[in-house]
């Protein structure tokens, strides 16, 4: 179920008004209700995948109060290896399987050459590196010292929250499960607040992520016909089409959870006006770069150890950042790309600030913004020969015009704009003190907006994710 | 919360006075563009019917634009007369530009409902590859789906192509005169804004051709997909296949012809992984009661008029001249239920 489908809104209609329905007080009552909403959301694309998500939720909710009862380091060791086998086991098996296969048969080639490889009979659940990654921290939370939580229901609406479950934030256990505690205050504010994000999420998807990636398709699905004018367009459209597709789930993952009132964490902050690669990754994918850090990076022993070793840690975490975007090895090499990128930036830069001034500040912006479109080619193009193709197509001047292109130029010159001066919140802050029939339009004009723009509306990038 | 509700009223209404100014300004209009652009559905809906008598042996052809004979005739249309002059068996062709399995299966009951001797299904190798990157899936024909069927249904594979569950009960729920009249205005509108003259600005519509010999790759590559039993146009495809045999059809599956030798040449082709594959699609079709028919070898590049698989004249002959025996073998022999 899309966010921008017809079913979707008559499944959120129910939910809001079931939810509504629950008196507050009966709190247990209403979180059921979201659990149960949340796994009917997740198995609608595939009952099965409700017995995967459950596995996940009863195995690290378990485990993690075996970790917290039991004394000896060791033993609390064992267990949370245990948590971390299984849940990367799943992971592994339904997201690389294939990969795995179809690499060892290369691998093997003069012996098996000419055979398909016996691929395994496996549908990818959507969102599993979302929820995996969510069930793991909390495990290894608590072995780090964080209590247990006590409540399997509440543990359960944690994993499982429809609006995060399938395309993240990766939530961090301590920020989502402290808010179930007491039922949350839903506020006019923060009900207006939450529908402004959601009507933002939908203009970044339907119409500028969507328009852009038209284009994008039809440039790259034959790289090789073009010439330079076209692929640095496709190129600045895949940038924004890839920001504006997740930011704009993000947005409405936000604001639907603030429909509820709970909060969720931001996942994106202007990442194209990054200075550095390395602020690159503190704007993008916030949620995910921190758990990379915080339960992988510090885990290999972070910065605290010898140079030598220490960029051998960011290396193998980006590689391995690269990799959880899919199992193919265009993401590995992007993965890889982006840690040359950060270790360049060390061993050139180390942790000095920047030297002051504007023009020094947006030509170092510039400069990161080229060489994180570059990543974007191989992260977008599956296969070495076309991103050659691209390569080549880029020291040749040639454009062929089309309607496409004009309506991609339009798309990146609007989100040049709106990248460089808009700030969200204070946007949302000022849209949200106009007149509240003023903003009742102002979405009834956006609905017209994303439905007029919604025919050539994909799925959501990082879905596949 | 009283601003929230001013919100939502000033929503709704603003969204009313909206759609009620556009459809009195271009409601006609959107109604004809809308018409026009699901002429394919309402073919489907009102134009599958048996023209001839029952006591004739009737075989209904279900394909893609390989059979669709728009251009110059494949061969369907170079064998209903003779299969008429010959047999007295009557031919119906219920195709589509990039049709799969998974519209042959919304389209299954309407065909069932003709009460064909026989039904010959074309399985394009390239419409089992998830990444060939067409953009029409007809997903609207999904509400035709008949109601008895519909507890399978939602045990297909139905995300690759964006359905769940909720949106096939959704469809069937909204299958009424009414709704399909609102889904030809609303997309007519669509349909209106998007080729709206104003657009013209940003450049041609149809951007000149890009000329390239290897403007082919993408075309051949489709071709390239290992198959195996869970794929999801496989399972639509033994689905498809299970319910036309379940209600005593007899089916018969054609693995289409490819453009094997031009693959060979500009890419890769290996007969025997190719011939492994194609017995993944015979095997489903054999174990939900079909026959498979693997011609996938059947035409060289002679007999193509592209690398999508479209025959020529003399292709679609020989595909004609092939088949010609089999299909009137088949539809001889009635299945039982």
């Amino acid at each position: 179920m899309l966010f921008n489908s017809l079913e979707f809104a008559v499944f959120l209609l129910l939910v809001l008004l079931g939810y509504c329905a629950i008196p507050r007080r009966w709190w247990r009552g209403r979180k059921a209700f979201l659990v149960v909403a949340s796994y009917l959301f997740y198995m609608n694309w595939n009952p099965f995948f409700g017995l995967l998500l459950l596995t996940s939720t009863l195995l690290d909710f378990f485990l993690a109060r075996a970790i917290e009862r039991t004394e000896p380091r060791a033993r609390r060791k064992a267990l949370l290896a245990i948590s971390v086998i299984v849940n990367l086991g799943i992971l592994g098996f339904f997201k690389y399987g294939n990969f795995v296969v179809a690499n060892g048969m290369r691998l093997l080639g003069p012996w098996v050459n000419g055979v398909d490889p016996p691929l395994l009979d496996i549908v990818l659940p959507v969102g599993i590196s979302f929820y995996t990654f969510e069930s793991l921290s909390y495990s290894i939370d608590v072995f780090r010292g964080m209590p247990a939580y006590r409540s399997l229901l509440d543990f359960s609406l944690f994993l499982s929250f429809f609006p995060h479950l399938v395309a993240g934030p990766i939530v961090r256990p301590r920020a989502f499960l402290s808010q179930l505690a007491a039922p949350p205050v839903v506020t006019g504010p923060g009900v207006e607040t939450a529908l402004a994000r959601i009507a933002t999420g939908f203009v970044k998807k339907v119409v500028f992520a969507d328009t852009l990636g038209t284009y994008v398709d039809i440039v790259w699905s034959a790289p090789f016909g073009y010439g330079a004018g076209n692929h640095l367009l496709a190129i600045y459209g895949y940038a924004f089409q890839i920001y504006f597709d997740f930011s704009g789930y993000t947005d409405i993952a936000l604001g639907l959870a603030g429909l509820f009132g709970l909060r969720l964490p931001e996942n994106f902050d202007r990442p194209y006006l990054a200075e550095s690669p390395r602020e690159f990754w503190q704007r993008w994918h916030i949620s995910l770069s921190t758990w990379l850090r915080d339960y992988l990076y510090i885990s290999l022993g972070g910065n605290r150890v010898s140079p030598a070793r220490g960029y051998v840690n960011l290396m193998v975490t980006m590689l391995l950042g690269g990799l959880w975007h899919g199992a193919a090895w265009n993401f590995v090499l992007w993965g890889g790309y982006h840690g040359a990128l950060l270790a360049g930036q060390r061993a050139l830069f180390g942790d000095q600030p920047w030297r002051a001034g504007a023009v020094r500040a947006w030509l170092r912006r510039a400069v990161t913004f080229h060489l994180v479109c570059a990543g974007w080619i191989l992260f977008r193009l599956g296969k070495l020969e076309d991103v050659w193709a691209v390569v080549r197509g880029l020291g040749h001047w040639g454009f062929v015009p089309s309607r496409a292109a004009g309506e991609a130029m339009v798309a990146v010159v609007l989100a040049f704009g709106l990248h460089g001066i808009a700030r969200a919140p204070q946007a949302r802050a000022a849209w949200t003190r106009l007149p509240a029939w003023t903003q009742g339009i102002g979405y009834a004009a956006v609905a017209g907006l994303v439905f007029l723009f919604s025919p050539a509306s994909e799925r959501f990038i990082y879905f596949q994710f | 919360m009283r601003r929230v509700i001013v919100i939502a009223l000033s929503f709704v209404l603003a969204l009313a006075a909206g759609a009620w100014l556009t459809v009195q300004s271009w409601g006609d209009v959107a109604r004809f563009a809308g018409h026009k652009l699901y002429a394919y559905r309402e073919g489907y809906r009102t134009m599958i019917k048996r023209f001839a008598p029952r006591y004739q042996r009737y075989v209904v052809w279900m394909g893609d634009s390989t059979i669709m004979g728009i251009a110059q005739p494949s061969y369907p249309q170079f064998l209903a007369p003779r299969l008429l002059d010959e047999g007295h068996i009557a031919s119906q062709v219920v195709a589509g530009a990039a049709f799969d399995f998974y519209n042959y299966y919304f389209l299954m009951g309407p065909v069932l409902d003709l009460e064909p001797d026989l039904i010959v299904i074309v399985a394009h190798l390239a419409s089992f590859n998830e990444k060939r990157g067409t953009k029409f899936t007809y997903n609207d024909l999904c509400s035709m789906i008949p109601t008895d069927e519909l507890p399978h249904a939602l045990r297909l594979p139905l995300a690759p192509r964006r359905l769940s569950a909720a949106r096939l009960l959704l469809a069937r729920l909204l299958r009424t005169e009414a709704g399909e009249e609102a889904l030809y205005v609303t997309e007519g509108l669509r349909t209106l804004w998007a080729d709206g003259a104003a657009w013209d600005v940003l450049g041609p519509k149809t951007p000149p051709p890009i000329i390239d010999w290897r403007a082919i790759y993408p075309a051949v590559r489709a071709y390239d997909v290992p198959l195996t039993r869970r794929n999801p146009t496989v399972r639509m495809m033994e689905a498809t296949v299970r319910m036309a045999t379940s209600h005593g059809r007899r089916v018969i599956v054609i693995g289409s012809p490819i453009p094997h030798m031009l693959m060979r040449e500009r890419w890769w082709y290996d007969s025997a992984v190719w011939a492994r594959r194609y017995a993944v699609l015979r095997a489903a079709v054999e174990d939900a009661g079909g026959t498979f028919l693997d011609l996938h070898e059947a035409i060289t590049t002679e007999g193509f008029a592209d690398a999508g698989g479209h025959f020529n004249e003399k292709g679609a002959l020989h595909m004609a001249n092939l088949l010609q025996p089999v299909v009137t073998k088949a539809i001889a022999v009635r299945a039982t239920p």
